[in-house]
């Protein structure tokens, strides 16, 4: 659900919406034009022998890929005074775990975690309304059989369509789908070949604002993907191989999953709901300080407000 | 499915693919669809009829052990997961494999869009990923056409018509809706809503921070917000836990199984009658019949990709509005039971308009059960719900909403930062977006589902290029709003505003339209109606021209009228089960937990 008002055309940025080819590559949205067919070693769309075991978790990036990847990470999100960077959170771990977790008829990859409990939150107790010391096994880190559907869709997505016999069905009129693994190591690939060329050194070795130019040039397409796994791998549960130590929700004040516990405990001999003092559902949070927002943040709410045609409130 | 996932030996599902009775293999019904109409079609055929009853589910099952007879009904595999459920499908069809086309007109090339209206295909169906908010509609909303015409008030363009049922008629099927989904709600509270005979079976629960904050707003502006009625216990209720507010509601299947889904009550029951089964990862290419005249049987392919065949007395579409409709279209050239030309026409969504407020303070959103809270003052009707106000636009009840996704916040952030940029903020760097977290700890939503009135231009038909993984062409969607939903958007969107000034809101402003819409409502396609000429099914929802199908989801909805419609979808398919089971006492399946 788009909640922000449209940028005005003409002016965006790179990063801005969402582009056919990067909507094309995970089959989110819009367009029906055909993307170039890709053959990249290792990647599945080389025809990768189907029945080959899905590689271990983190075995798709060779260790200069991952190494590129974690400097492109923490240049989007450093480290700094402000808290933890991506790399901090793990999202590159996320990141290398999408691209090696692929799904098989034995096995479920790394697509769906499984539930419902993580093991975290203990269960309440309803003769008191209280949580009580008992806690769930962490029923996430079981990943999710998919089904004959689930598995063509999941082998396209990273694999890409080459690698699927059964995804053939749309491709005369949409083309080959490039696989996530292809368009990761193609653009690590292109930032080494932007660094090689500009500043004679691998991205890794660059500073900043010597990065900066490189993804200046950067295929835009690239970017907003890198982007949106960073986000994802910031702040999904852990159990995907990001927001490792739960970094990321701490980062953001994030509550995080709560079953089997929850926020409304019900109490069976007062036969009412308890709420837990520190975190209440209805009411706000003991130290909340209803400050204002800082004044460019509040700056850019009002530009936003304006683009919207809304009025301002005094 | 591997092993550690499927129930123990000891249970009725050790078949792979098959909940249930899986001894069964004669089947006086089929229901095409294990949602909130196909579960209770279910129950009330298998459970209260008598019938053998076979459902055919297109999606996985991620309830293990549904069937188990064990009154600690065991847990499904949805989980406080937003990846998995808000980002990778794990209830939604994919668009990689299943594909939907839209336009917003009849001369435009309709382009792929992946997110169009996609329900959850699973066991238990779209209403998986409610949260249950289970509103009735007003009793005005079944002879719309009528009061519109007797108060003058006319939308170009628009086809209203009379239901072919009054609220009086569906008032007891809407009260045994309420008994067996567990519906906590405060009777009375909601001035706009129409009489009923009965209190809810549950109080409702906790309020949550953004309900008290925006409740507060709209007492100002004038307005009734009301606890919103809805499927989550507030008590232990026919088995199953009381709601504890993990945060996780609308969007995800739920973890403790408090939450009154059709597959936890509806269709469980069915199960545990021993007369019904429930094959999953099964989906149905098309009907067979018999020159149009009776359908002979179903064909689907199993999750090996194979086909199968499956027969009956009577069958019974609930695949929603868009994929029952396209069933018909696939079934024969021009539509099966198609003499009026009106399958997939009156295609209706609900006009969404959603206002959203910035608060200083965190509304924690993450905490509670997604909507506690509403109004029904932006509907347009009068108090009591039997006639509109011609003074107004038709509108919608209004639910008070916030975001309990962190990447989704985080996205939203992202396009904060490019506009941040392009405006020359330079001290906001990502970091510090996200640390503020503005769009998931400080936003405050308020979502009108405003009615969508039924035009003939929209509708759902076969596309003409794109397929879907079964090889078959997909759904495609033309759609636009018209008069009534510009006009509504206009006078209301303002109103919508105003009340987040009024709770205090720091910034607030009105969402974008969305085209097509995104919104999980949908209905019309099989139109209902007495008139041959004018309706695809009668008013007990059989297909006027076949005369052993019906269809027991949305898809027969005459108007959408301006609230959630699942309760109404169920209340309609009981209806409509109980006059198979018992055409001349429809009524005596009401109230009852075993056979007649």
């Amino acid at each position: 659900m788009p909640l922000l008002p449209p940028l005005e055309p003409g002016v965006r940025s790179h990063r801005s919406g969402w582009t056919r080819r990067q909507v094309l590559r995970w089959g989110l949205a819009g367009g029906t034009a055909a993307l170039l067919p890709v053959s990249l070693p290792g990647c599945g769309d080389d025809g990768e022998p189907l029945a080959s075991a899905a590689p271990a978790p983190s075995e798709f990036l060779s260790e200069a890929e991952r190494r590129t990847l974690a400097s492109l990470l923490e240049h989007l999100l450093p480290e700094d005074e402000e808290g933890p960077g991506a790399l901090a959170c793990g999202a590159d771990e996320y990141i290398a775990r999408l691209l090696g977790g692929v799904p098989d008829e034995r096995d479920p990859g790394r697509v769906f975690a499984g539930g419902p409990f993580s093991g975290r939150n203990p269960f309440p107790d309803f003769d008191s309304g209280t949580p009580s010391r008992r806690f769930p096994g962490n029923d996430f880190t079981r990943f999710v059989p998919l089904n004959r559907v689930q598995r063509i869709a999941w082998r396209a997505r990273v694999l890409g369509s080459g690698a699927v016999p059964e995804f053939d069905f749309n491709a005369a009129e949409l083309g080959p789908v490039l696989g996530l693994r292809a368009q990761v190591r193609l653009g690590l690939a292109e930032l080494e070949d932007l660094s090689q060329a500009q500043f004679g050194k691998r991205f890794s070795e660059l500073e900043a604002s010597e990065r900066e130019r490189v993804l200046g040039r950067a295929d835009p397409d690239f970017v907003s993907l890198m982007l949106g796994l960073l986000l994802e791998g910031m702040f999904a549960v852990p159990e995907y191989g990001g927001n490792r130590d739960l970094r990321g929700w701490e980062l953001i004040g994030y509550g995080g999953d709560s079953q089997p516990l929850g926020y409304a405990l019900y109490d069976r001999r007062a036969d009412t709901y308890r709420e837990r003092p520190d975190r209440p559902t209805s009411g706000p949070d003991p130290d909340e300080t209803f400050a204002p927002f800082a004044e460019d943040l509040a700056a850019l709410l009002r530009i936003l407000t304006r683009l919207a045609g809304s009025p301002r409130f005094p | 499915m591997s092993n550690d996932l499927s129930p123990p030996a000891n249970l009725p599902s050790r078949v792979e693919g098959v909940l249930g009775n899986t001894s069964l293999d004669r089947f006086d019904a089929i229901v095409i669809g294990s949602g909130a109409g196909g579960s209770i079609a279910a129950r009330t055929l298998a459970l209260v009829g008598g019938k053998r009853v076979l459902v055919l589910e297109h999606g996985p099952n991620y309830f293990p052990g549904l069937d188990d007879p064990n009154p600690d009904m065991p847990r499904p595999l949805f989980s406080n997961d937003e990846l998995k459920h808000a980002i990778r499908h794990f209830i939604e069809q994919d668009a990689l494999v299943e594909p939907r086309t839209f336009r917003a007109q009849e001369n435009e090339a309709a382009r792929f869009v992946a997110d169009l209206n996609v329900l959850p295909k699973t066991v238990g169906g779209g209403a998986v990923h409610a949260d249950m908010k289970y509103p009735r509609f007003n009793s005005v909303d079944f002879r719309l056409a009528s009061e519109l015409a007797s108060k003058g008030v006319l939308y170009e363009g628009a086809s209203f018509a009379d239901w072919p049922l009054t609220y009086e008629e569906l008032e007891p099927f809407y009260e045994e809706a309420e008994r067996i989904s567990g519906v906590q709600g405060l009777a009375g509270a909601d001035p706009f809503a129409s009489p009923r005979r009965s209190e809810y079976p549950m109080p409702p629960g906790l309020p949550m921070y953004v309900a008290e904050v925006l409740s507060a707003g709209a007492r100002a502006r004038g307005y009734a917000p009301f606890p919103y009625p809805g499927a989550q216990n507030s008590r232990f209720y026919r088995g199953r836990p009381p709601c504890n507010d993990c945060g996780f509601c609308s969007g995800y299947g739920c973890p403790n199984n408090s939450k009154g889904s059709p597959a936890v009550t509806a269709l469980r029951e069915a199960l545990l009658s021993g007369r019904c089964q429930v094959r999953y990862n099964c989906h149905v290419t098309r009907l067979l019949h018999d020159g149009g005249r009776r359908v002979v049987g179903v064909e689907y392919v199993d999750d090996r990709g194979e086909r199968q065949r499956a027969s009956a007395d009577v069958y019974l579409l609930a695949a929603s509005a868009i994929e029952s409709a396209r069933l018909c279209l696939l079934s024969e050239p021009g539509g099966l039971g198609n003499s009026s030309g009106l399958i997939g026409r009156f295609l209706m969504f609900h006009a969404k308009n959603l206002a959203v407020g910035i608060y200083r303070q965190r509304l924690h959103g993450e905490r509670g059960r997604s909507i506690t809270h509403g109004i029904s003052d932006l509907r347009g009707v009068r108090p009591g719900g039997n006639e509109i106000d011609p003074t107004v636009p038709l509108g919608g009840i209004v639910e008070f909403g916030t975001n309990s996704g962190a990447i989704s916040g985080a996205q939203a952030a992202l396009q904060a930062l490019d506009l941040a940029r392009l405006q020359n903020l330079r001290s906001l760097t990502l970091k510090r977006l996200l640390r503020a977290n503005v769009f998931q700890a400080h936003i405050a939503v308020l979502i009108q589902q405003g009615e969508d009135a039924p035009y003939f231009h929209n509708r759902v038909d076969l596309d003409d290029r794109l397929r879907d993984v079964f090889g078959q062409p997909v759904p495609r969607v033309t759609y636009r709003a018209g008069a009534l939903e510009r006009a509504a958007r206009q006078f209301y969107g303002p109103l919508l505003v105003e009340i987040h000034r009024a709770a205090g809101a720091d910034f607030g402003f009105l969402a974008p339209a969305d085209s097509p819409p995104l919104t999980r409502h949908v209905m019309g396609t099989l139109r209902m109606g007495d008139d041959p000429r004018s309706s695809v099914c009668d008013r007990y929802q059989r297909f006027h021209d076949v005369e052993n199908l019906y269809a027991v989801d949305g898809s027969v909805f005459v108007t959408s009228s301006g609230y959630n419609p699942t309760l109404t979808i169920i209340a309609l398919a009981l209806r409509a089960a109980a006059y198979l089971v018992a055409p001349s006492s429809p009524e005596r399946v009401l109230g009852r937990d075993e056979p007649l």
